[in-house]
């Protein structure tokens, strides 16, 4: 609720209104020319109110504090980086005259993802399989993948494991900045971070939020055949619709992660399927 | 009671010549912390691309209307308000709502180039009014007393 409160401080007065009125939810959904949204427990609920292009600029200008220059690249990818673990998704119109590629007014639509504020995964979930190893963990979007993450790196760093963590946090979404005992490498392109802790962080993990993109599987692997393990996230839905995903296919193919942690939902409570390399599809 | 009036009537053009004096220096002081502003704004984003809100902070404003408009951007970016007591012409005050509506908005380049002429703008008023300064100063004072001597020479 204390998420909510200051969001709602951040936007536009209608729509902050609108925002301490609805109470808690997961997501606040701002769309050009549509009604303001709230996500709870999976469902989408409408406000009366309408978004307009002021709303979102207000929006963007207050998540960027007042600096679209300097979250520009970050936009372009789809994000702004956040504080306190709300994380912040952006669609924008693609704009290929403009030589920065992208204008405030091109944003269309807005995600605030707000976080929970206590722990979601069980802790004798991670007892199930050896959170040391490679893992790859999957689900669908929204699925609990990055708080899977944001959980389990922590516990590396301590006894019994006691491992020199590496999370390379290219979103802002596993540490917001801070990784306790873990080396952070805060905001940084994926395979630029994996190049970077291997050669001057010596890690025996790494944690990886969000592959799957043909350039992943390169330094994965360069990554893996150096010695470290890699404890990585991926959308799908089950290890039939990974395995159609052809560059998650070839690192598994590859024999890259140890263990497969896929999360589902059940009965509004989230589940978690562990299944070793050897029974893998 | 004649007395009381002769000596009101003779201070109110004299307090009003001061306080006019005062408008001067306000904005001398208000264009020199706008174009300064501008100037810092431009060379923190094309050197460090450094946020804004974090520009503001370490930016050291003498003047406190400038000083109060900067903390109401920072805080309310697209609903910042101009108060009706900035010490400027109706022109510059259209001149920096264009400025400070397009911070938070535009790329890095642009940014630059929009600081860098408002800087310039707010910068070559300041050095002309700066120079003109002593002189307006000095006749909004002279005028107030003299019109309040006049006034006290009439009624005595």
């Amino acid at each position: 609720m204390d998420e909510l409160r200051y969001v709602s401080g951040l936007l536009s007065p209608a729509l902050g209104a609108e925002c301490v009125k609805f109470g808690s939810c997961e997501e606040i959904r701002l769309r050009k020319g549509g009604r303001l949204a709230f996500c709870k427990n999976g469902r989408q609920y409408y406000s009366a109110v309408t978004v307009n292009e002021e709303d979102l600029i207000h929006a963007v200008r207050a998540f960027t504090r007042n600096s679209f220059h300097t979250y520009m690249p970050y936009v372009k990818k789809g994000f702004i980086p956040f504080e306190g673990g709300i994380r912040i998704g952006v669609a924008a119109r693609g704009n290929p005259e403009k030589d920065d590629g992208l204008s405030v007014s091109d944003i269309t639509s807005l995600n605030v993802r707000l976080p929970k504020s206590e722990k979601v995964v069980p802790l004798e979930i991670f007892s199930r399989f050896p959170p040391d190893k490679s893992a790859l963990v999957y689900s669908p979007p929204g699925g609990g993948k990055t708080t899977f993450l944001r959980e389990l790196f922590p516990l590396l760093t301590e006894e019994p494991y006691e491992k020199k963590v590496c999370v390379v946090d290219s979103r802002g979404e596993l540490t917001y900045g801070q990784g306790g005992n873990a080396d952070v490498l805060f905001l940084e392109d994926k395979a630029e971070g994996v190049f970077k802790a291997i050669r001057s962080l010596s890690p025996d993990v790494i944690i990886l939020d969000e592959i799957g993109l043909d350039e992943d599987t390169k330094y994965i692997t360069d990554a893996k055949n150096a010695g470290a393990e890699l404890i990585c996230s991926s959308h799908g839905s089950s290890a039939g619709t990974l395995m159609k995903r052809a560059n998650v296919k070839r690192l598994i193919d590859q024999g890259v992660f140890e263990t497969f942690i896929g999360i589902g939902e059940q009965n509004g409570r989230r589940t978690y399927e562990i299944t070793p390399k050897r029974d893998f599809v | 009671m004649k007395i009381i009036g002769i000596v009101l009537l003779t201070v109110a053009p004299l307090i009003y010549g001061l306080r006019s004096a005062k408008t001067v220096r306000d904005e001398v002081r208000f264009f020199g912390c706008a174009a300064e502003f501008a100037r810092h704004l431009q060379k923190c984003v094309e050197y460090e691309n450094r946020d804004t809100n974090g520009i503001i902070d370490s930016f050291s404003c003498s003047d406190e209307t400038f000083g109060k408009l900067l903390e109401n951007l920072r805080n309310n970016g697209y609903y910042c308000e101009f108060p009706e007591t900035i010490p400027i012409s109706a022109e510059y005050k259209k001149a920096l709502g264009e400025f400070f509506s397009m911070i938070g908005k535009v790329s890095r380049k642009e940014l630059c180039d929009s600081a860098r002429y408002y800087s310039d703008l707010f910068g070559s008023e300041y050095e002309k009014i700066k120079k003109a300064a002593p002189d307006k100063y000095k006749s909004r004072i002279v005028i107030g007393l003299a019109v309040g001597a006049m006034l006290a020479i009439l009624f005595i």
